[in-house]
């Protein structure tokens, strides 16, 4: 009896040893897609299905060629393209791309994630952070992946193994194949790496394999520099997290917008972020000496700073510092009790004497980013505007904008940040995005427009001579309170880097016109952008103010009319609205700008021909404009002209697929056109994505908790002194 | 008997079944452990006074040559000076490292025969030491750079996943 039991066991025992290895015995297939099939079902036997059986990378928006798991040793180590690319390797190795996974200051945020819904959920955010790891099938509890890969976050095969894109949507909006760096004869892709020898006989088709024309574009970069957080993430609905991309295509260098207050030669992100420079090391990749930046340089100073990146952390730097970004100007002082604003500052004579209450307006024109500042994550970034006003002897009479001894910013600073918050009316802390149910307020500044930022102060009785006033945007990456989150507060500090600044020098007594610094915008200008943050600031009077003394300044110029019809059309004066657009159209009867704001006037005026044909016009010079092609939409709508109206809310979907206006419209028109299912779809998309009106409570519960950021949130504000000697103001939110 | 022999079988086939189900590391999964290990490897979850809890992962090759990768992870109460009072584990004099949670250092960890490479760190209040060994002689895969390579390459993944 012992015998046959010894032998019940020890076949037993076969038998589960048998099935615990035959998983990972191979088939005896041959051939890469076999392989590929192979380790797909291995992963499908624990992978975690939750969104889904046919939907695994959800809730990224990634998609790969063949619609499976992918083997991460498919995609060649960086190493491997080292060999002939080492001005790339060792520019990537330093960037944001290679790292972005790996840093603690993604880590810290993501693992909140995992660890308190659960790592499925981070699919969303590694497809843009660690894609070869989602696609490997590694983002599953008790994964059987070997994560070598996060060392290196967006290796080179990632980017270069991108086949096409998807509608922009980001989120990882792009269809991943099958890393190859070479092609056949018959031009199709070999699956992995090959013998350098094979590429040095054919580089065209080395080319060929890793390089697309598409790659050159912005919508390669809004791939990922885009995203929202969709449901299957928030169990919520639809909220816009960031999009660089479209605040791109909105701005002046996408020549896209014809709305924008200024005009720019047409750029793209690399024209920016990937600029052709001289290599230092060999590259096959480099054409006349020079090779396209691998470094993407933008704000991000903590990753080089916390890996002792130098170089990269020196180009950072240099190029936030590159003093073409933004422009600062003390534009003009108001005396208390003293109607007469004194502006443009430098140009005008006045007088200061002491005890005088003072304000000064200082305009921070976002003047050649292609994006807000900040853009993207701005809930973890900080700029600031430091405004300091000194006596002839250095000491500070005024100070917004310092930095505490414990490195947290002064809580009343000028801020180009957000305040994302959660249904408890809290601010979202360390970047737990899947919890944001409203925004309790919006400091950025977009491309092209200016912030106009309000300082008060009092000149002391006793002064003498002069005061020296300076504003300053400074720049930190992170915000302390986040940096103090991820190492504990003994962390070293993290740079704070001035990006743009201007110091006026003011006596007591008589001031006299001065010479303009050779960074100052002309005086027309000055207006202009005053005109803009009174405008963003819906003091429409004082904008209209502001722009009347830009064409008292330049009178040719039709823009100035247009912005000051656009004012008026804001502040619901059509009548004069008609009169400033005349003026516009007199001196540039074809600007797009100017046509589209008539347009609106002739809609009010019940003139729909004429709207027709002004709109027509503006998408005709601007096919990409989505707000030509939503109030065309519209006008052909409301004229019962369906098919029309179909036809420019799809292209209004080809621009930006998240359009409401474009959801809502095409959801009734497919309808009355029969076609339910697309109807019903728009409609769908409509609800997810609209506006949440019960959303705004949760901002005003923060409001009320945050003073400080209260004032913050109302357009019009005034930065006073005194406000540093208030007693312990509530910090925790900044 | 005979029943008895027949749920002894299907107990041990459903055992069998759920034998990926088994116990796992927080901090890093075998597959990575393999990577690093060059070969299978087997886990051991310890726990020990000071609520540590330590992942051994070993790569048995025979009883007398094996590696090992051990991960101890600690809260601490006191996070002044949590490193520098562990420095007496090293063998080989400390080398501060960047870039690795706080005041992250490598040092030897040879035991005997063993070669070993470790590198001890902090994040926030928890104390972590990765200790990379072999007790292979001449093996070409545990020289002494290639384990501190090791430890400090796992040590970041450590310090990514207590982040």
């Amino acid at each position: 009896m012992k015998l046959d039991r010894e032998r019940w066991i020890l076949a037993a025992t076969v038998v589960a040893g048998f099935l615990c290895t035959w998983v990972g015995t191979p088939s005896g297939v041959s051939g890469q897609e076999a392989d590929r099939k192979e380790y797909g079902d291995k992963v499908r036997e624990t992978y975690n299905f939750r969104f889904g059986k046919d939907q695994p990378f959800i809730p990224g928006t990634m998609q790969v060629e063949g619609n499976d798991f992918v083997q991460p040793g498919a995609f060649p180590d960086p190493s491997y393209c080292a060999h002939c690319h080492q001005e790339a390797y060792h520019q990537w190795r330093q960037a944001l791309h290679s790292n972005a996974f790996r840093t603690p200051f993604y880590r810290a945020s993501v693992n909140i994630l995992i660890n308190t819904k659960g790592i499925e959920f981070a699919r969303h955010c590694d497809s843009c952070h660690n894609p070869i790891a989602v696609l490997a099938g590694g983002l599953t509890e008790d994964s059987k992946v070997d994560r070598k890969m996060d060392q290196n976050g967006l290796a080179c095969a990632t980017c270069h193994s991108i086949q096409k894109l998807q509608s922009i949507k980001g989120n990882g909006g792009f269809v991943m194949g099958i890393p190859s760096v070479m092609v056949d004869e018959k031009g199709n892709r070999i699956p992995g790496e090959v013998p350098y020898e094979e590429i040095y006989k054919h580089p065209e088709r080395h080319s060929q394999a890793v390089m697309q024309s598409f790659y050159r574009t912005p919508e390669f970069c809004g791939a990922c520099h885009k995203a929202n957080l969709p449901n299957p993430l928030n169990d919520y609905k639809f909220i816009r997290a960031f999009t660089a991309y479209d605040e791109w295509q909105s701005s002046k260098f996408s020549r896209r917008n014809p709305l924008t207050f200024y005009t720019g030669d047409f750029t793209t992100c690399q024209g920016c972020h990937m600029k052709r420079a001289p290599n230092d090391l060999p590259d096959y990749g480099a054409k006349n000496g020079t090779f396209a930046s691998h470094r993407w340089l933008a704000g991000n100073t903590a990753v080089p700073f916390y890996y002792g990146f130098d170089e990269q952390l020196e180009k950072t730097i240099a190029f936030l510092k590159s003093g073409t970004f933004l422009n600062v100007d003390i534009v003009a002082l108001k005396k208390a009790n003293e109607e007469k604003m004194i502006a443009p500052l430098g140009s005008v004579p006045f007088s200061l004497e002491p005890n005088n209450l003072v304000e000064a307006l200082v305009v921070i024109q976002n003047k050649n980013i292609g994006h807000s500042l900040i853009p993207e994550v701005r809930d973890l970034y900080e700029a600031w505007v430091e405004f300091t006003v000194q006596d002839n002897a250095g000491k500070d009479l005024y100070h917004s904008g310092f930095l505490k001894p414990d490195g947290s910013l002064d809580p009343r600073a000028h801020s180009f940040t957000n305040r994302p918050v959660n249904t408890e009316g809290q601010f979202v802390d360390n970047h737990k995005v899947w919890t944001i149910h409203s925004v309790a307020y919006d400091n950025s500044v977009q491309a092209g427009r200016s912030a106009l930022v309000r300082y008060q102060f009092r000149i002391p009785a006793d002064i003498k001579g002069s005061i020296k006033i300076t504003a300053r945007v400074n720049y930190r990456h992170f915000r302390q309170s986040y940096l103090d989150n991820v190492f504990g507060p003994d962390h070293p500090a993290y740079p704070v880097v001035e990006i743009a600044s201007r110091t006026r020098i003011l006596n007591i007594g008589n001031n006299d016109p001065v010479k303009p610094d050779p960074g100052d915008n002309p005086d027309w200008m000055r207006w202009n952008n005053l005109g803009i943050g009174y405008l963003d600031q819906l003091q429409y009077p004082d904008a209209i103010q502001a722009f009347n003394e830009v064409v008292k300044l330049r009178p040719d110029y039709a823009d100035g009319y247009t912005n000051i019809a656009l004012t008026e059309i804001q502040w619901e004066k059509y009548g004069s609205a008609r009169a400033s657009i005349e003026r516009a159209l007199a001196l540039s009867p074809n600007s797009a700008r100017a046509l589209y704001y008539d347009a609106l006037l002739e809609r009010r005026a019940g003139h729909s021909d004429a709207e027709i044909a002004d709109l027509v016009e503006v998408v005709r010079q601007y096919p990409d404009s989505r707000d030509a092609r939503r109030e065309l939409g519209i006008s052909y709508y409301q004229q019962h002209k369906d098919e029309e109206a179909m036809q420019q809310f799809n292209e209004l979907q080809r621009i930006d697929p998240d359009d409401l206006a474009a959801h809502y419209n095409l959801s009734i028109l497919y309808r009355r056109a029969g076609m339910h299912d697309k109807a019903a779809e728009q409609q769908a998309l409509f609800v997810t994505k609209k506006f949440d009106p019960g959303a705004p409570t949760y901002s005003l519960d923060f409001l009320r908790k945050h003073p400080e950021i209260s004032t913050e949130s109302v357009p019009w504000h005034m930065h006073t002194d005194g406000v540093h000697d208030m007693k312990d103001p509530i910090a925790g939110a900044q | 008997m005979r029943k008895l022999k027949w749920i002894m079988f299907f107990e041990l086939l459903l055992l069998s079944s759920s034998c990926e189900a088994q116990a796992h590391c927080a901090w890093l999964n075998d597959a990575t452990a393999s990577g690093f290990l060059n070969g299978p490897v087997t886990l051991d979850l310890e726990t020990a006074p000071d609520d540590q809890s330590i992942c051994m992962f070993t790569n048995l090759k025979t009883a007398k040559d094996y590696s090992t990768l051990r991960i101890m992870v600690q809260p601490l109460k006191d996070v002044n000076n949590a490193v520098a009072s562990r420095k007496s584990l090293c063998t080989s004099a400390p080398v501060a490292l960047k870039a690795i949670g706080n005041e992250a250092v490598s040092c030897s960890a040879d035991v005997g025969y063993s070669r070993g490479e470790q590198v001890m760190g902090r994040v926030r209040d928890r104390l972590f030491i990765v200790t990379v060994s072999s007790t292979i002689a001449q093996d070409p895969s545990a020289t002494r750079q290639l384990l501190q390579e090791k430890a400090r390459t796992i040590a970041e993944q450590i310090a990514g996943a207590l982040f």
